[in-house]
């Protein structure tokens, strides 16, 4: 059988040394290359040619992320496993866009990681719990940008802003609105140039508009 | 004959009323030429006397006043200058020239209107190193105006050592700013890369030894609790890191950080927190980021310790020439006034140090809240576009 050929990307030599020392046994798994910053892990990856290669995030110049795009448009076919201590959804999100085809979190067993480089070198993906978990509440999660539930087309408001906006269809002026609300008339102003930069309106008569069309009155 | 007689007689009555008539008109005459006439010279005397006093007094209050003063009259002609005018302007000839000469700031004014008007005009000047608010006032009454000169030049100077001592604390409180940053950062970095990856590689040697247990039972608990050791120790050192300087601004910027931030802070807290940014792309400069995640980061630090909020909102709006940054909450609010004034409140700093960050970046600070009806604070910095 065919081993698969993985190059160790990662700054630590440390961390480095201990992947090496989970996978050196593994007959079917071949280390054919270590890099120590992410320039030399797209050198490391024109030249050697694996079919994996394991990614650490951050990394002095080059970061994962920025050698993971480089690695894959020069040559696609190799993959990119990603292994990291962030577990926030920016860094993940990203790495995804930059073609990354798996994700794991540094707190990786020995069958976990075996598994995910092969699911890779198989063509597929491979995400950790964690990993997944962190994404689908993202996709979830109201306030992100990530939703795939809430159409993007409403923009949100603060309670605030909906106060104001009410005050203004009611045709009050900024004086009468700060006295109504118990804020200062600078305060009021505020909210009424965040709303129309936020709503891309440019007249208080648009606000106004704008609030019966909504039901905001 | 007899006829005249009688007409003259004295015993004729009209000739008897003629008579009274005659002597009266002679009483009358004697009293007007020896007594209406001299009394009226005597009062008009006095009268020019008790003036010239009036205006000797006047003059001599000018003279002795110990600040310069001069006195115009209506085209404008010094009339009058005491003796510290003479001093203040030695060398210039002062009386009988025009004030325009002098004070060329009242050019814009008119002479006779400032009398008549009764106005008062104030301007600064400065002389031989000394600084003078100059205070020109006509008065109608009198035709003339008058023109004060008080000496500020002491209040000038602690004023301005006072600006100057202001603007020396702010750059050293800028600067102490600066530097904590950059060594929160190396600590962070520290932390994070050194001892946070060291754990990582004990983790990974960790699979290793595991591997040659055989199924030893007691040897792969043990092993299991210094897992948990590792991980409690990583996750710790992960927090820590974090609060002294987060990655992820350093790497994605302020959008995604802040909204890391208000995610963490909701959960923490219970507080239900949004955060929504709008019309701003990519990322900024690295200081002005920083300010405003560490401006953010102690608001909602207040709102979690003292607001009692059910609800926070997080905003970054892009406007034309400027970013603004509002933190909203529904919370009890605070007297704005009284934290103000008591400085020894603990909660005081955090004010101080989120106007200091702002002015820091010429930016406006702004903070609206009143007593059980939420707070609202306003950052806007200038922005090049």
């Amino acid at each position: 059988m065919k081993k698969i050929k993985i190059v160790i990307a990662d700054d630590h030599l440390l961390v480095r040394t201990g992947i090496i020392s989970l996978l050196k046994d593994m007959p079917d798994i071949e280390i054919v290359g270590e890099a120590e910053d992410g320039q030399d892990a797209v050198e490391k990856a024109k030249k050697l040619k694996p079919d994996v290669v394991l990614m650490d995030i951050s990394m002095p110049g080059v970061s994962g992320i920025e050698a993971t795009l480089q690695i894959k448009e020069s040559n696609p076919s190799i993959q990119i496993l990603i292994l990291t201590i962030y577990e926030n959804e920016e860094y993940i999100f990203s790495s995804l866009k930059q073609g990354a085809s798996g994700v794991l979190h540094k707190k990786v067993s020995k069958e976990e990681l075996i598994t995910a480089i092969k699911t890779l070198a198989a063509g597929k993906r491979y995400f950790s719990h964690s990993v997944s978990q962190m994404m689908i509440d993202s996709l979830l999660d109201k306030n992100d940008d990530n939703n795939i539930l809430n159409s993007n087309d409403k923009i949100f408001l603060t309670k605030r802003e909906k106060e104001v906006l009410y005050l203004i269809a009611n045709g009050l002026s900024n004086q009468e609105i700060a006295a109504r609300l118990e804020i200062s008339a600078r305060t009021v102003d505020t909210h009424k140039t965040n709303l129309m930069q936020k709503l891309n309106i440019k007249t208080t008569a648009a606000l106004a508009r704008y609030a019966f069309e909504n039901n905001l009155k | 004959m007899f006829l005249l007689k009688l007409i003259f007689s004295l015993n004729n009555p009209v000739i008897i009323a003629i008579l009274i008539s005659l002597s009266l008109l002679g009483v009358i005459y004697v009293f007007y030429v020896h007594i209406i006439i001299p009394l009226n010279q005597k009062l008009a005397k006095e009268k020019e006397n008790l003036e010239l006093n009036n205006a000797r007094m006047m003059a001599l209050f000018a003279r002795l006043n110990p600040e310069p003063l001069l006195r115009f009259n209506i085209d404008g002609t010094i009339i009058l200058a005491n003796e510290a005018s003479n001093k203040l302007f030695e060398g210039l000839q002062i009386k009988n020239t025009n004030i325009l000469s002098i004070f060329t700031s009242l050019k814009e004014f008119d002479i006779k209107d400032l009398i008549e008007s009764q106005k008062t005009i104030k301007f600064s000047l400065e002389i031989k190193n000394k600084y003078y608010e100059v205070i020109a006032i006509g008065i109608r009454d009198m035709q003339f105006g008058q023109i004060y000169c008080n000496d500020f030049t002491q209040r000038k100077k602690i004023e301005d050592e006072l600006t100057l001592s202001q603007k020396r604390l702010r750059e050293l409180s800028y600067k102490t700013q600066k530097l904590q940053e950059e060594e929160k950062q190396k600590i962070a970095r520290e932390l994070h890369d050194s001892i946070g990856q060291t754990l990582t590689s004990i983790r990974l040697n960790l699979e290793v030894l595991k591997e040659g247990l055989d199924g030893n039972k007691e040897k792969l608990s043990k092993i299991n609790d210094i897992y948990s050791l590792i991980d409690n120790a990583t996750t710790e050192i992960r927090e820590i890191s974090h609060k002294l300087k987060p990655r992820i601004l350093d790497d994605f910027g302020l959008i995604p950080s802040l909204k890391a931030l208000c995610n963490d802070t909701s959960k923490i807290s219970g507080i239900h927190g949004t955060f929504e940014s709008f019309k701003l792309n990519g990322r900024l400069n690295t200081e002005l980021e920083t300010s405003l995640y560490r401006i953010a980061q102690e608001a909602l630090n207040n709102i979690v310790k003292y607001s009692s909020a059910k609800e926070f909102s997080l905003q970054l709006v892009k406007h034309p020439g400027f970013l603004r940054l509002m933190i909203e909450d529904d919370g009890v609010g605070f007297d704005i006034e009284k934290i103000r004034h008591d400085p020894t409140k603990k909660d005081c700093m955090g004010l101080i140090n989120m106007s200091e960050r702002t002015l820091a970046l010429n930016g406006n600070f702004n903070i609206d809240s009143r007593i059980g009806g939420g707070t609202e604070i306003i950052v806007e910095i200038p922005l090049e576009e």
